[in-house]
């Protein structure tokens, strides 16, 4: 028995697969801004426009859907990619958007396909094709509201986690680093945190059990949706008048008390 | 063939891939073979440099160059020892559009010069030292965490890499996201992909697009550093339904001065072509520029420069395009273009763009200016697509007589512009 896994562990390190395409939900919203493929090993670039492809519900590919930025999109490991759709298409009013409409439709099926010949450090190629098939429902076009979270605050003395959970998926990468905890007078909690249930489940348990006390959820301004709403505003907002314009970051938090 | 590899052993695919390349017989300039040297890739030539992106001359033969992957920008002083002067190499049959190949299979050449394959071989930009005419190139040998960054400077046809850790260095690093503490176990990390950098005035302007947040940040930096960055994000509006704005990246720029006012032109991601009066690019600002065009749907701007036509004495901001004609524009009709509602049909009226902007059939993966008369690209011949050449292409209307079909091409056709009478003037300008 033993041996049987270990001989499927070693032929799972021996390929090089898609773990994972954020965001997690099979229904995402027409105005959808960006996806992450995750794969299992550090990888190699220049594929990505010849192997990721939008596919519709026919399996053919939907042109002008994808943007091909300058260079691409990976995080440091190089085991994150980031697709963006082409913001051209989804900015209501600009060229791409009047003459193509947005890149996705509501009530239509998609499929984003990651071919084989995405090629890890090793030179080895993906396993097989991977698959992410979605359907599109309405836009989202409103910014994320703080106000309307839930949160789950832990028992003291526990190391049960506090959870936050919101009315809509938001963006993984984001979540990963935009949310801290701080307790009185500012200090931050270390704990790790876990990201559950398409997107929309935040948790945090701590290293140390909790201790009585006021503490908040503190929302960095650059945490966004899958449609790039943020916490300041929605993807495209309204115009404001040009004597007011500054670079806007904002704090957002969320007190709790423990007792 | 020497077979000894800095990093890491080929795969036996590898060889073979390499050995079949020198059976095909790859004529290799004089002094370069496959067999002389051992690959000269050592720390010396990386440098301070942990990735080599976008590159720009600023005064004193400062050469910037973009590193994403250590979030900085470099500034190497390059000495008189680094330079060589190229004004001597022939461009080419000005008269008669005919440009010529400075380095055939450039990609091919790297590969040999960083002792690996040309799929390892990423170039990633080209800047001219306008007074030597030397090209420099950056390139990164390996695609992956591993990629080795260098720069590459062309001198008569043969590739030099320039030992980076013995130029005049200093570095400025580009703010990012506080770096929090690890909280998720495999975090993905934010990156800021810098797209374009260039001076003006003592200062840098970097660019980018990050690859989490929809961001539009610009960074202004004072040269020679001294780790003051003025940060700003940019922005266009577009009127529909009561009139929107979104957060929009600059993936290129060039700025220069109107009418005694100095102003920043850029392409965004997502097509328009925006003016910026420099003074509004202040620190804490939120900036909306005007938007002067559009470069259509689909198109993704690649280079951006401008240049003074030899024809006409006239300016021209040119922007080549990934998957279609780069498009030029008369400079002087960028101060005075009507900032248009985004779109619109761009205004091809007596007040608008339309009027000198024209599409120019070149299809190059790097672009930049050599001289006077001449532009230099990185492209691929429609009949040798496996490789790379460096070639020039004649200014103004980058037009390479020997692939068009041309009537004094027949023997009794006729030559209006006398052609025949030209055919054998090379010239360096």
């Amino acid at each position: 028995m033993n041996s049987l896994v270990t001989c499927q562990q070693k032929a799972v390190e021996l390929t090089e697969e898609v773990t994972h395409i954020f965001p997690s939900s099979d229904v995402l919203p027409e105005n959808l801004l960006r996806f992450y493929v995750c794969f299992s090993n550090s990888m190699q670039r220049g594929r990505a426009l010849e192997e990721i492809s939008l596919l519709d519900s026919d399996g053919q590919p939907v042109a002008d859907a994808l943007y091909r930025p300058p260079v691409e999109l990976w995080d440091r490991s190089m085991q994150h990619l980031t697709v963006l759709l082409d913001p051209g298409r989804l900015k209501r009013g600009i060229g791409p958007n009047r003459e193509l409409g947005p890149p996705l439709k509501a009530g239509q099926m998609y499929t984003l396909a990651v071919g084989p010949g995405m090629v890890d450090l090793s030179g080895r190629r993906l396993h097989e094709t991977f698959f992410k098939h979605f359907n599109v429902t309405e836009a989202v076009r409103e910014h994320i509201a703080v106000e309307q979270w839930k949160i789950l605050p832990p028992v003291t003395k526990s190391r049960e986690p506090l959870v936050l959970v919101f009315p809509r998926p938001l963006d993984w990468a984001l979540l990963t680093h935009t949310i801290t905890i701080t307790s009185r007078g500012e200090q931050s909690v270390d704990g790790r945190i876990a990201i559950e249930q398409c997107e929309r489940r935040w948790s945090f348990t701590p290293t140390s059990a909790w201790a009585a006390g006021p503490y908040r959820v503190r929302v960095a301004s650059s945490l966004e949706d899958v449609c790039g709403n943020s916490v300041i505003a929605a993807f495209d907002r309204p115009l404001r008048s040009s004597s007011d314009l500054s670079y806007e970051a904002t704090i957002s938090s969320i007190a709790f008390d423990l007792v | 063939m020497s077979e000894t590899s800095v990093f890491g052993s080929h795969s036996r695919r590898d060889v073979f891939r390499f050995a079949a390349a020198s059976a095909v017989g790859l004529a290799l300039p004089a002094g370069l073979s496959a067999a002389s040297d051992a690959p000269v890739v050592d720390s010396s030539v990386s440098g301070p440099l942990r990735s080599a992106g976008v590159l720009t001359f600023g005064p004193d033969n400062v050469l910037f160059v973009g590193d994403i992957t250590g979030a900085k920008i470099h500034a190497f002083a390059l000495r008189d020892k680094d330079l060589t002067s190229q004004t001597d190499v022939v461009s080419g049959n000005f008269h008669n559009f005919e440009g010529r190949d400075h380095v055939v299979g450039l990609d091919q050449k790297l590969a040999v010069l960083f002792g690996t394959t040309i799929d390892k071989i990423v170039i990633n930009d080209m800047a001219v030292h306008q007074g030597t005419e030397q090209i420099f190139i950056s390139v990164e040998r390996g695609r992956g965490t591993d990629a080795i960054p260098a720069i590459v400077k062309v001198n008569h046809g043969q590739l030099e890499i320039l030992k980076l850790d013995s130029i005049p260095h200093s570095q400025v690093s580009i703010p990012n996201e506080p770096d929090s503490k690890a909280m998720l176990e495999f975090e993905p990390q934010q990156v800021y992909a810098i797209t374009d950098v260039k001076y003006y005035n003592g200062e840098i302007f970097v660019t980018g697009i990050t690859n989490q947040r929809f961001a539009s940040t610009l960074h202004r930096i004072p040269y020679p550093f001294n780790s003051t960055v003025a940060t700003c994000t940019v922005e266009i509006w577009h009127p529909v339904h009561g009139q929107f704005e979104t957060r929009a990246p600059i993936i290129r720029k060039v700025i220069f001065e109107l009418n005694g006012e100095p102003y920043l032109f850029g392409v965004y991601g997502c097509t328009p072509l925006v003016r910026f009066p420099l003074s509004a690019l202040k620190d804490g600002a939120h900036v909306r520029g005007d938007v002067i065009g559009e470069l259509g749907y689909g198109a993704n701007p690649i280079d951006m420069l401008t240049f003074t036509s030899p024809a006409d004495s006239k300016e021209y901001l040119l922007v080549t395009i990934d998957t279609r004609s780069a498009a030029q524009i008369a400079v002087s009709e960028l101060a005075t273009a009507p900032a248009q509602p985004t779109g619109a049909g761009i205004d091809f009226g007596p007040g608008g763009l339309g009027r000198t902007q024209r599409a120019i059939p070149i299809k190059a993966e790097h672009i930049a200016i050599l001289n006077s008369k001449w532009a230099v690209l990185i492209w691929r011949h429609p009949k040798t697509t496996y490789r790379l050449d460096l070639s020039t292409l004649a200014l103004p209307y980058f037009f390479e007589r020997k692939d068009g079909m041309s009537e004094m091409n027949w023997p009794n056709g006729p030559d209006p512009f006398d052609y025949r009478n030209h055919r054998n003037e090379l010239s360096n300008q």
